[in-house]
């Protein structure tokens, strides 16, 4: 047993994961001397609750990555789900789980409809969704004015805390909506993509299509349940975020996609598909989260931050290119 | 030994076209039996018939264990044990060998994934045949031969009784194929039934018991493979006779062209001395491994030396790339032409102008399309190339096609030394003929030609020499006259 | 084609009937301005909107409003493309990037169609630019109303949409400018940072912020949503009274933040004025009347000319307090 550990963590010591947990772990380490406020507990849940968004978009994108298509409506679905279940929570009343239920069939519903287009149609799932995208944000815009909506239900503003604690003299924190929404959605996807069945079949899938089709898998009902997801996803994001904003702005969201595509790829995920994992997507994120925060306390002038950005992600995709470079070098030579 | 399998009467048309015309076969368990015949004889149809996946015409019958089938459907052959490993493998490279093998676990509806079980399955399967993989490795590290061995595996595990194998050892060295042949005796010994579909006709020979061979959808009939040979199989399938002699050893009397000496490359090949003369064809051989393949890279500029001296005409020359050498006049087509020699999606046009485009550059730089028409219209003249409209891609080639065309396009340079690797792998008996003819023609024009190939007698009756390289050294320089296939495969061997 | 030929019969229709017989002359003459803006949909742009319409019916123009789906230059100058092929007879504008927008108005121009823009003070190739506000005035003002609530001392921040911005930039050079000059006690301790035009961007600089500069004080937030970002995070963190929120905001967007204090003053000028004015000034170009200093805008009063500089300015801005808020709203702000 102890000889299949050294072997799964020598596994991991070659993989893309690894070398950007240690460009996280350098960063952190630097940051955290530069700046006392940055390993603190308080920092670490405003990270969690302003990039909630985000992630949860970017573990709907993962599947999709996987499976080998690409989805990038889903920022117009939740702007969709978004306006229309708070302008039915306003208009009728409703609770958590109503709300909840709305949105996730919203974005289900249309995520799935990328699925029927992409499978019925055999047009490629990029194309697609670029006239998704257009499709549901013209209509939304159409349909509302583009009005903002400012008044949500007090209950939906106050929104959830729980494990609540003091910091310093007048704020507290504790668990909020976005960081248990956030949480939760890592634990779904990771059990659906790595615990069941069907996950496997969406890495089988998206490593050879063909060969998925021929020992009979249910092609159609994977791409259903694989789009579908990304639009739950897209429908919870929407939720807390305006939980977050406290108001439905429905031009917002759109234009967000490649801040979600960054954090995938950033993670390891193959637009080629089959490849990708939750970690990965996890480190991609933090690492675009740890970035923006660490640029801002060490006080860097925004007009570098850009430059400072993009190096740190370039220093860290070479790590993995270099070293898998370096393995393939010796791999010959042996 | 029981029958598994019995066919009568199968036909099948698509469209108007005969695929398959009253074909009787039977499958013994236990048996290894090959399917050999030119590309559209039929064999890919019956596969798919035996397979379930194309029904056949009413009047057929198909008897698996005794049991009468008369609808058979995919869901049906594999219950019967029936698993066909394709070509391409169809395996998830992204997945673990243990998935892989196991994937049947991965079928059905929601459930969790059992990764103990997993790994059960797949340690049991492969102790079966004795192989041992890492199951926690994804099987894109592993070699296209271990790829093979997980798809045997898969097989194994959803209790395969029959197996057919479409070109097994189309990527394979003689090592692994080696392997191959007694990882098939096993199977065997299993009263499992293997079916081999293959062009190779020597390896054919070598694992088969019996052999039955299509012609254009009929079946020629079933033979025992001691009964025949290779020059007979071939004259089955093609209805031709190929007469193949050793070349005349006075046709190559040119000046020398190239000449190497005490080349050597760190880890790959050593002390390597040898003249290639114009008009001469020169025939290489070994195993994976053994050098030969780096070797004609060196001399292609690809993979530089450590140490010795190419010399051109007598002067020494440095090859530091294949920019280098194409100045030089040297060409060398790759033997995998899919990957390195072709842009598939591209025309015939654009691939056969690809290393002559500077030449064919009018005013301005620009490509004279007068000039590249008829360029393209010469080659495809000349060498025989079956294509409709050169504008056409290449993809839609017979692979005896692209490879012309690969040669047309090194051709075009005018070469003085041409380097094909494995010039006729994947390619039919009839369409290896006219390629021969091309290098035999080449070679009379007064290029010196070296020729690299797995396979024996394509050496020995197509080469004035023979080389035989051995774990980085060259062991055997002789003329083809001097020497016979049993001396050549001691020598590979050895 | 066919179908864009069929609409516009349709439209020309309908203003015939809404226009009646008197004014049938004028209809088949009408003249036409298409105004281009950041982007289409927003609660800013259809207030402007309602501004252009009224400005429309008044003086007798076809004057429209267009506006990219995203905030995209690239688009924008598509639009320009279409209505210079359009062949109108007036084009506004507001401008997201004044480099990217230059040449295509430059051709406009040379095909005989005017151009006004508003916001856009360093976009060449206009013909007018039409302020309701000094730039100077209106980042001066903030600041003094930043200033006040500070007490004239302590760290504060800046923030405007983008870099680029041009009229958040100038803003803010001003209000910097003004602040070092009038209150050397009050401290910039950052280049200003971008993002002020999205709400969740604003309020997750603002959380970063605060803890990288313990003793911030104020923050001046140029952008429809920083201040609204800014004030939910200040909120959220309980330090609403250690920390001043002061900038541009939309009424109705910072009503809960003005109420409970969070945001202490918002400044704006009225979307709606606005659109009116840039057809108001298009008339009076179409018209052939001079424009010199101290002219009478229709419906607006006298306006500051600047005719070297070709720029017409009036001075309206409004502010946003608990007074006003109410009052702002349902005018529909």
């Amino acid at each position: 047993m102890p000889k299949a550990h050294v072997a799964s963590f020598g596994r991991f010591r070659r993989s893309h994961e690894f070398w950007l947990l240690l460009v996280i772990l350098g960063l952190c380490a630097g940051l955290g001397f530069a700046n006392a406020q940055f390993l603190t507990l308080q920092n670490l849940f405003d990270l969690l609750t302003s990039y909630a968004f985000v992630g949860i978009l970017a573990l709907g994108l993962l599947v999709v990555l996987i499976a080998g298509g690409i989805d990038i409506s889903f920022t117009a679905t939740a702007s969709v789900a978004q306006y229309v279940t708070l302008s039915l929570a306003n208009a009728y009343g409703a609770n958590w789980i109503s709300v909840f239920a709305i949105a996730i069939g919203i974005g289900g519903a249309l995520g799935a409809l990328n699925a029927v287009f992409i499978q019925k149609l055999r047009i490629p799932s990029i194309i697609v969704s670029i006239a998704t995208l257009n499709i549901f944000y013209g209509l939304l815009i159409f349909f509302t004015g583009g009005k903002y909506i400012y008044s949500l239900p007090d209950w939906f503003a106050t929104g959830i805390f729980w494990f609540e604690f003091e910091w310093g003299k007048d704020s507290s924190y504790g668990v909020n909506l976005q960081i248990l929404a956030l949480a939760l959605a890592f634990l779904v996807t990771w059990l659906l993509l790595n615990r069941t069945n069907i996950g496997r079949q969406i890495y089988a899938m998206g490593g050879n299509a063909d060969a998925a089709q021929r020992l009979g898998f249910h092609v159609f009902g994977l791409n259903i349940l694989v789009y579908g997801y990304m639009g739950v996803m897209a429908g919870i994001a929407s939720l807390i975020q305006a939980q977050l904003a406290q108001s439905v702005a429905p031009t917002v969201l759109v234009g967000k996609e490649l801040d979600v595509v960054a954090a995938v790829v950033l993670g390891g995920a193959s637009l080629m598909g089959g490849v990708g994992t939750v970690l990965g997507t996890f480190l991609g994120l933090t690492l675009l989260a740890v970035l923006q925060n660490g640029i801002i306390l060490l006080g860097v002038s925004s007009y570098w931050s850009p430059f400072f950005v993009g190096l740190v992600i370039l220093i860290s995709v070479s790590a993995t290119a270099w070293s898998q470079r370096e393995r393939r070098t010796r791999s010959a030579r042996a | 030994m029981s029958t598994f399998l019995e066919m009568s009467g199968i036909s099948k048309r698509f469209g108007g076209v005969h695929a398959l015309r009253n074909v009787d076969l039977t499958l013994e368990a236990g048996e290894v039996h090959c399917l050999v015949g030119e590309n559209g004889s039929g064999k890919s149809t019956l596969i798919k018939i035996i397979s379930g996946v194309e029904a056949a015409e009413p009047g057929g019958r198909i008897a698996i264990c005794g049991k009468e089938y008369p609808n058979l459907n995919p869901v049906y052959s594999t219950h019967c044990g029936i698993q066909v490993i394709y070509q391409d493998l169809s395996l998830f490279p992204n997945l673990t060998v243990a998935e892989n093998i196991a994937m049947a676990h991965h079928l059905g509806g929601l459930h969790s994934v059992d990764w103990v079980s997993i790994r059960a399955t797949a340690k049991a399967t492969m102790a079966k045949i004795g192989v041992e993989f890492d199951p926690d490795a994804k099987v894109a590290e592993l070699s296209i031969a271990g790829r093979q061995l997980v798809a045997i595996c898969r097989a194994l595990a959803a209790d395969a009784k029959l197996l057919i194998m479409d070109e097994p050892t189309a990527s394979l060295t003689r090592h692994e194929v080696n392997t191959l042949i007694k990882l098939v005796s096993e199977l065997k010994r299993a009263g499992i039934c293997v079916v081999f579909v293959s062009h190779r006709l020597d390896e054919v020979l070598e694992i088969a018991e019996r052999v039955t061979v299509l012609r254009d959808g009929a079946k020629v009939g079933t033979f025992a493979a001691d009964t025949i040979n290779g020059r007979k199989l071939s004259q089955l399938m093609t209805g031709k006779s190929f007469e193949y002699q050793v070349q005349a050893p006075e046709l190559a009397a040119g000046p020398i062209v190239l000449e190497v000496k005490g080349l050597g490359r760190e880890g790959e090949y050593e002390d390597v001395s040898l003249q290639l003369r114009a008009g001469e064809v020169v025939g290489l051989t070994g195993l994976l491994g053994s050098g030969r393949t780096e070797l004609a890279l060196s001399l292609f500029g690809m993979k530089p030396p450590d140490r010795g001296t190419i010399a051109l005409d007598g002067r020494p020359v440095a090859l530091r790339t294949n920019a280098d050498a194409i100045d030089r006049g040297i060409a060398y087509v790759s033997e995998d032409r899919l990957a390195l020699g072709l842009i598939l999606n591209q025309s015939v046009t654009a691939n056969v102008t690809l290393t002559v485009l500077e030449r064919l550059a009018g005013a301005f730089g620009l490509i004279a399309a007068r000039a590249r028409r008829t360029h393209v219209a010469r080659w495809v003249a000349e060498l025989g190339i079956k294509v409709s409209n050169p504008a056409n891609a290449v993809k839609t080639l017979s692979g005896g096609n692209q490879q012309r065309v690969v040669l047309a396009k090194w051709m075009a340079t005018n070469p003085r030394v041409l380097i094909l690797d494995s010039p006729t792998v994947g390619v039919d008996i009839s369409a290896k003929d006219g390629i021969y003819e091309i290098i035999r023609r080449l070679a009379r024009d007064g290029v010196a030609v070296l020729m690299i190939s797995d396979e024996i007698p394509e050496v020995l009756y197509h080469s004035h020499r023979v080389l035989v390289m051995r774990e980085g050294r060259l062991t055997t320089d002789v003329a083809a006259a001097a020497t016979s296939e049993d001396a050549l495969r001691q020598a590979v061997n050895a | 084609m066919d179908r864009r030929q069929t609409l516009k019969l349709i439209g020309g229709t309908a203003a015939l009937a809404g226009a009646g017989f008197p004014g049938f002359a004028f209809a088949q003459a009408q003249q036409e301005m298409v105004t281009v803006v950041k982007i289409a949909g927003i609660p800013w742009f259809n207030a402007l909107e309602k501004g252009i319409q009224k400005g429309a019916k008044d003086f007798s123009i076809n004057a429209t409003m267009v506006g990219p789906a995203n905030v995209d230059p690239a688009q924008q100058v598509k639009l320009l493309e279409d209505l210079i092929a359009k062949k109108v007879n007036v084009i506004g504008l507001v401008p997201l990037d004044v480099k990217v927008c230059e040449p295509v108005l430059k051709r406009a121009q040379a095909a005989g169609i005017k151009v006004i823009t508003h916001e856009g003070p360093e976009q060449e190739g206009r013909d007018w630019n039409v302020e309701l506000i000094d730039s100077v005035r209106f980042g001066e003002v903030q600041m003094e109303r930043l200033a006040k609530d500070m007490g004239g001392e302590g760290d504060y921040v800046v923030y405007v949409g983008t870099l680029t911005t041009p009229l958040h930039n100038k803003w803010a050079d001003a209000a910097i400018a003004y602040q070092q000059k009038n209150f050397p006690k009050m401290k910039l301790v950052a280049d200003r940072f971008p993002g002020a035009d999205e709400i969740d961007t604003s309020q997750r600089t603002t959380l970063d912020v605060i803890k990288a500069y313990p003793n911030l004080r104020g923050i001046l937030g140029f952008g429809s949503n920083g201040p609204i970002g800014a004030g939910n995070a200040v909120r959220q963190q309980r330090l609403a009274k250690k920390i001043a929120v002061v900038g541009t905001v939309l009424p109705s967007q910072a009503k809960s933040l003005i109420a409970d204090d969070t945001i202490r003053e918002g400044f704006l000028w009225n979307p709606t004025d606005a659109g009116y004015a840039m057809v108001a000034v298009a008339k009076l170009v179409l018209d052939g009347k001079p424009i010199t200093d101290g002219v009478e805008v229709p419906g607006l009063g006298k306006a500051a000319v600047d005719v070297a500089g070709k720029q017409i300015k009036v001075d309206k801005i409004m502010r946003i307090n608990k007074e006003t808020i109410d009052g702002l709203i349902a005018g529909g702000l």
